[in-house]
């Protein structure tokens, strides 16, 4: 709108004043000015081209200058083409008045959350950042390994003259699901060992602590079993495959779950019940 | 409107140096020794589980194939028996007419070198052995492996099973 308006009035006015036609010609045919008018003082300005029409020199400037103290520097500077200085330094700082004043701080408050937002990004990432500390921890990793070996040894091990043994260590290494799960595997061996005089002995050939993470550990555990009837001396063994799970109780690695490889559907079974 | 530009800028710079300072926690975090040693693992790991599935599997129709897979899998002592033997091996292999297939159930890394490029790993393998004619058997054992790290990653360098009683 303002541009069709104001470009009338550089022509007809007689010779006298190059400045001012440019700077009307400016105003309108550079792509800047109309921006900037939007933003700030257009309704003025164009009310005032208006009334210039016929008038002359004298009411450009006066409106014209009054913007300036408002706009700040750097867009004038900015959208400035070379040649405009010379031919009117002072008008043309109003022509391109107001990128307004607040657009400085803004821009760095905007720039301030991003980098805000940026650096809340890396912490949660530093924070996501973790391993499993099986082997990495290596003290842990061998006290976890210890005792889940000592624990699977003790409990399963059993000799018939001496059931109060095994299962004081059962219920001391063992917790949760897992007692419920030796109950089930040990029970009918309970059950028959006193008439068979049985002996187990029950013998932790390799294991390895696979997973070690916020007070949880997983151990594989590879066992040899060793199981013999006193009464007539016979002996059979077994070799066994375990994954335990075991919890930090306070220092204590218990067993909380276990599962058996190769287990025969029954022994599935009854770990499954629990 | 000096002020608010001023506290812009300062809460700009702020912000500035708080992203420079997380990103490098983040950064060394992610590069700490022991998140290395936690990446070497797991890729000692993952390796051993290939490397055991690939020399459990086989086939007497592919004998060639199967043993040129042991030898890109294995390394140092392991390869050198295998490539010794290769021809009594794959006799073997043809002559038994069956096809076994594997898969690691479990397995964790026992030990752990970084440094040396060296590692232990116990498995559980699943096996399941079909004769030509007859019947498939499905087996479960266990192995223990050593592992050696080479320019194309890790490879066994050992590897046999853990019977009862050793």
């Amino acid at each position: 709108m303002p541009g069709p308006r104001r470009r009338p009035i550089p022509t007809p006015p007689s010779g006298g004043r190059p400045k001012v036609a440019g700077l009307h010609r400016r105003a309108a045919e550079e792509a800047p000015a109309p921006e900037v008018l939007e933003a700030a003082g257009a309704p003025e300005i164009e009310e005032l081209a208006e009334e210039q029409e016929a008038d002359e020199l004298k009411a450009p400037e006066a409106v014209e200058w009054t913007p300036p103290p408002a706009s700040s520097k750097k867009p004038t500077g900015e959208k400035k083409p070379v040649g405009e200085k010379k031919a009117a330094a002072e008008p043309v700082e109003p022509a391109v008045p107001s990128r307004p004043s607040w657009i400085l701080p803004v821009a760095l408050v905007v720039v301030g959350v991003l980098l805000g937002g940026l650096g809340g990004f890396f912490l949660f990432k530093s924070r996501a950042v973790s391993y499993d500390a099986a082997l990495v921890d290596s003290a842990t990793t061998s006290a976890v390994n210890g005792q889940i070996r000592e624990a699977v040894e003790k409990s399963f091990s059993y000799n018939f003259a001496d059931v109060e043994s095994t299962e004081k260590a059962a219920r001391e290494l063992l917790t949760g699901k897992a007692l419920c799960q030796y109950n089930a595997v040990f029970g009918p061996v309970k059950e028959v060992a006193p008439q068979q005089k049985l002996v187990v002995t029950v013998r932790v050939v390799s294991s390895a602590v696979s997973s070690l993470k916020d007070g949880r550990a997983t151990v594989l555990v590879f066992a040899d079993q060793v199981t013999t009837r006193t009464t007539d001396n016979q002996s059979g063994g077994g070799t066994a495959m375990l994954r335990v799970s075991a919890i930090d109780d306070g220092g204590r690695w218990k067993i909380d779950n276990m599962e058996m490889f190769g287990a025969t559907a029954d022994q599935n079974r009854q770990l499954q019940g629990c | 409107m000096r002020i608010f530009t001023a506290l812009a800028a300062v809460f700009a710079v702020v912000m500035l140096v708080f992203a420079v300072f997380s990103g490098f926690v983040w950064y060394s975090s992610a590069h700490s020794s022991e998140s290395s040693f936690a990446a070497a693992r797991d890729d000692a790991l993952r390796s051993g589980q290939v490397g055991i599935s690939n020399f459990l599997t086989l086939d007497y129709q592919k004998v060639d194939e199967d043993l040129q897979r042991w030898l890109n899998s294995s390394t140092g002592e392991l390869r050198a028996e295998i490539d010794k033997d290769k021809d009594s091996r794959k006799k073997q292999l043809v002559d038994a007419k069956s096809v076994t297939t594997s898969k690691v159930l479990d397995s964790a890394i026992t030990e752990l070198d970084d440094r040396a490029g060296t590692a232990s790993m116990i498995a559980v393998v699943e096996s399941t052995v079909t004769p030509a004619d007859g019947q498939k058997v499905t087996k479960i054992n266990r192995y223990l492996t050593k592992l050696t790290r080479t320019e194309d990653g890790w490879k066994l360098s050992q590897l046999g099973p853990l019977r009862a009683g050793v």
